[in-house]
């Protein structure tokens, strides 16, 4: 009774997230609001990491939490006898400014939708996954003028993007031995954005303007996984996880195209403006690799980091934006801490702490100016306590400082919370006593 | 943990969804204004070259306004304007006599003149000897008249209104007709009587616009001073032209209909690049140097504010040249001395429909009555002032 609870009430959660997002896009008409960043390539790159591992900082390729599945590894999917499904769910709060103004975004959105099934238990595991490897969510307005003759022309230009690249997965976990295990997860990744570049004028002879550009195309994308756990290494019941993680390149062939309404005659036709554009887009190589040393089972530290080609990277749709792009690292440290183990009473005592740091590069170099992100972060997860059941929820909270107004750019204060909510439940197992 | 501690978590995390749901709603702000490119708008200009004068005879009756006087403008050449009238006839009730008197009461409803503003304007009254018709009659008919009786006159200076005491004579044949049998009455009406004509003097230096919708004619009963108005039912003018003028380095409009253009789009299509296509807005510059140089002192042209662009397709040409509904006016800039027409509509037919052609026709608007002429660039001026498309565009 209480699991079918504890599931009506995740489902409730789940769909109230779905429409409260949807409700969310809609006040804002198209474009959701974050970082102005995002506007170049397709979006910004995405880490696949839990609540809990960014609340301790890493991408979490060798943390490994049989309560909640991750996406970080494919290796991981190979442990477990628990059929666990995660939802993800971000908010971040960007404070921005430059060199002529300050503003705020903020942005709501699920981050990821998981199921992780054990084909045999504790050795074969199969993973089915929804999550963007970019994001693109930007709502910007400049105030433009023109030479008219002898006076000028004032107009407002509002640029919107919304999208990314999204990937659908199947992924299968395997241990291959007691302390190795390697996984290989192929995706079907479909790349969608709309940029809408709206044009208003103050001389009310000019009729207002909207243009709808989208982009799409798809492909296939492959990521491989490792694992290696190493018991005993200082103490009797510490535990040494090594992971190692490797995405090949993705090529889009994407096209895109742009759309208008103009007054021909006596009715508003949509109008195709141009051709259609076809170009290379492709997402980079990328590898990862860290170390989570359990050194007790109250007490955690990892270390991490991620490297992405992005200087290879493609983007035909905008030579400009590609020659922006460069590589990317991403370097995290962290710790946890869980009292919930000890079985105390006192309440602050029923949770699991994170804390963590990360620096990432970013993969954008604009102006000569690197756009790099400083985090701080940390969190809490709260553990169900039926025996029969694993699930539980993380949140993590984060602080980021991200760029410069130097050379015109856009300094991000960053603050972001994001929810895992882990339904872990023991499925398909036949009773041995009634 | 407790079941209070899970509930409690539960509804923490459906707080912060909630909160999070309201907190999403934030406005677009300018911060990154200069990160993100932004729409570029464009303003393109695109030449006319190609203007086909043309000409047609309007029709002149029932216009709201007739001019009569003579003025030589010395930039537009010599106008004579006689003016035609013929009052409707009154119900039998009405007893007239030739004992009474008749005046013709003109209503001037704005100081609008055309020549020299000191001096006034000799008219004289003669009774109209042919049949005629204000639907069809034209700008340049001239009907016959009776002058060897003199039935009024009267001279214009600057008055709202004045009234013109008209010969009995005049209207001897109306009251015999308003007074005859009901079956008679139409047929004699129509082809018995045909009203009178107020003939300007040629010494005339002055052409006035009375507004004839309301300008009537009195009939007083000197017995009883009973009063009894009798409206037009007809009224008309002709209007000689000497002089016409010919201009080879402008274009020559002149609500005449004696010089209009033609001009197509289609023929400059191929120099629009445009994509996407805000405004295109067609300009013409008017010569406003020539048009007060070429006026003496005291001396007045009437004003006009807009200039009508129209298509004509049907086979009634003449017709709805002064008759059909104007697709484009241009209101004046008097800034820049210029009208602008807002030829967007037309300009995406061509680039996102299917129009291929359409012949379009800028001239002044003739139905006022009152008499205008100006002179504009053509392609033969400065960049500045010719004729010209300009096209606002984001690229």
């Amino acid at each position: 009774m209480m699991r079918l609870k504890n599931l009506a009430a995740f489902c409730i959660l789940l769909g109230i997230t779905f429409v409260s997002t949807d409700f969310a896009v809609a006040q804002d008409d198209e474009g959701k609001s974050g970082t102005a960043y995002s506007s170049y390539g397709t979006g910004m790159p995405v880490l696949t990491n839990t609540a809990q591992e960014r609340a301790m900082g890493i991408p979490g390729v060798s943390f490994n939490d049989l309560r909640a599945p991750g996406l970080s590894n494919p290796s991981f999917w190979g442990y477990g006898s628990y059929s666990r499904i995660a939802a993800n769910i971000d908010f971040n709060s960007f404070s921005v400014e430059d060199a002529n103004g300050s503003g705020k975004n903020s942005l709501l959105q699920i981050a990821s939708f998981q199921a992780v099934f054990p084909i045999i238990k504790n050795n074969l595991g199969l993973s089915v996954a929804l999550y963007p490897e970019t994001r693109s969510s930007y709502n910007v307005n400049s105030y433009q003028t023109v030479a008219f003759g002898d006076s000028e022309l004032n107009y407002l230009s509002n640029r919107t993007g919304t999208g990314g690249v999204t990937n659908f997965e199947l992924g299968l976990g395997y241990k291959l031995f007691e302390n190795l295990s390697v996984g290989y997860a192929p995706a079907f990744s479909f790349l969608t954005e709309k940029d809408s570049e709206f044009v208003g004028f103050t001389n009310a002879n000019i009729n207002a303007n909207l243009v709808s550009r989208k982009t799409s195309g798809t492909s296939v994308s492959h990521r491989f996984g490792s694992l290696l756990t190493l018991n005993k290494l200082l103490r009797n019941n510490d535990i040494l996880q090594i992971g190692a993680t490797l995405n090949l390149p993705t090529e889009f062939s994407a096209t895109r195209n742009s759309e208008t309404t103009k007054t021909v005659g006596n009715t508003t036709e949509v109008i195709t403006l141009g051709t259609e554009e076809q170009a290379d887009v492709s997402m980079p190589l990328k590898y990862g690799a860290g170390f989570t040393y359990f050194a007790s089972p109250m007490f955690n530290f990892s270390a991490e980091m991620m490297n992405e080609k992005w200087g290879e990277a493609k983007y035909g749709l905008n030579v400009n934006e590609q020659n922006n792009f460069k590589d990317r690292s991403v370097y995290g440290i962290g710790a946890q801490f869980h009292p919930y183990k000890s079985r105390s009473k006192k309440f602050l005592s029923n949770f699991k702490y994170s804390l963590g740091v990360s620096y990432d590069t970013g993969h954008l170099e604009i102006n000569n100016e690197e756009i790099n992100t400083l985090w701080f972060t940390g969190g809490l997860g709260l553990i169900s306590p039926n025996f029969r059941s694993n699930s539980s929820f993380d949140i993590s909270f984060q602080y980021g400082i991200r760029g410069t107004t130097n050379q015109n750019l856009v300094k991000e204060n960053i603050f972001g919370i994001n929810v895992s909510v882990n339904l872990t439940e023991l499925m398909f197992l036949q009773r041995k006593l009634n | 943990m407790t079941q209070a501690a899970t509930n409690n978590t539960w509804r923490l995390l459906l707080s912060l969804i909630i909160v999070g749901f309201f907190i999403s709603c934030e406005n677009s702000n300018t911060v990154g204004g200069d990160l993100i490119e932004p729409a570029s708008v464009k303003i393109d200009t695109v030449y006319i070259n190609k203007f086909t004068q043309k000409s047609v005879e309007p029709f002149s009756g029932r216009i709201g306004q007739t001019p009569l006087g003579v003025y030589e403008d010395q930039l537009f050449g010599k106008y004579e304007s006689t003016g035609y009238y013929r009052p409707l006839l009154l119900s039998k009730q009405d007893t007239l006599t030739l004992n009474s008197s008749f005046k013709l009461q003109l209503i001037f409803n704005d100081a609008t003149e055309y020549g020299d503003s000191t001096k006034s304007v000799d008219m004289s009254v003669y009774r109209i000897a042919e049949q005629w018709r204000d639907k069809t009659i034209k700008n340049s008919d001239e009907l016959l008249l009776d002058q060897s009786q003199l039935m009024g006159q009267f001279t214009y200076t600057n008055e709202d209104t004045i009234e013109v005491a008209l010969s009995d004579s005049l209207f001897a044949d109306y009251i015999s007709i308003q007074e005859s049998d009901d079956n008679l009455r139409d047929s004699l009406y129509n082809h018995g009587y045909f009203g009178f004509a107020l003939v300007p003097s040629a010494a005339n230096s002055k052409i006035v616009f009375p507004d004839l919708e309301n300008s009537k004619i009195f009939y007083v009963d000197d017995s009883d001073e009973d009063t009894v108005s009798i409206s037009f039912k007809n009224f008309a003018f002709n209007l000689k032209r000497t002089n016409t003028p010919s201009f080879a380095n402008h274009l020559y409009l002149n609500s005449n209909l004696e010089s209009f253009y033609s001009l197509n789009f289609s023929e400059i299509i191929g120099d629009i690049k445009a994509e996407n296509l805000l405004k295109a807005e067609f300009v013409i510059y008017e010569d406003t140097l020539q048009l007060q140089n070429s006026l003496p002192a005291n001396h007045v042209r009437p004003e006009f504010n807009y200039i009508d662009l129209k298509a004509i397709s049907s086979s009634q040409f003449e017709y709805d040249m002064q008759f059909a509904a104007t697709d484009f006016i241009a209101a004046k800039n008097s800034t820049n001395s210029l009208y602008s027409f807002n030829v967007t509509d037309q300009i995406n037919q061509y680039i996102y429909g299917s129009l291929d052609s359409k012949e379009l026709f800028l001239n002044l608007n003739p139905n006022s009555g009152i008499i205008y002429s100006s002179v504009f660039f053509d392609s033969s001026a400065t960049n500045e002032l010719r004729p010209k498309l300009i096209l606002t565009t984001i690229e």
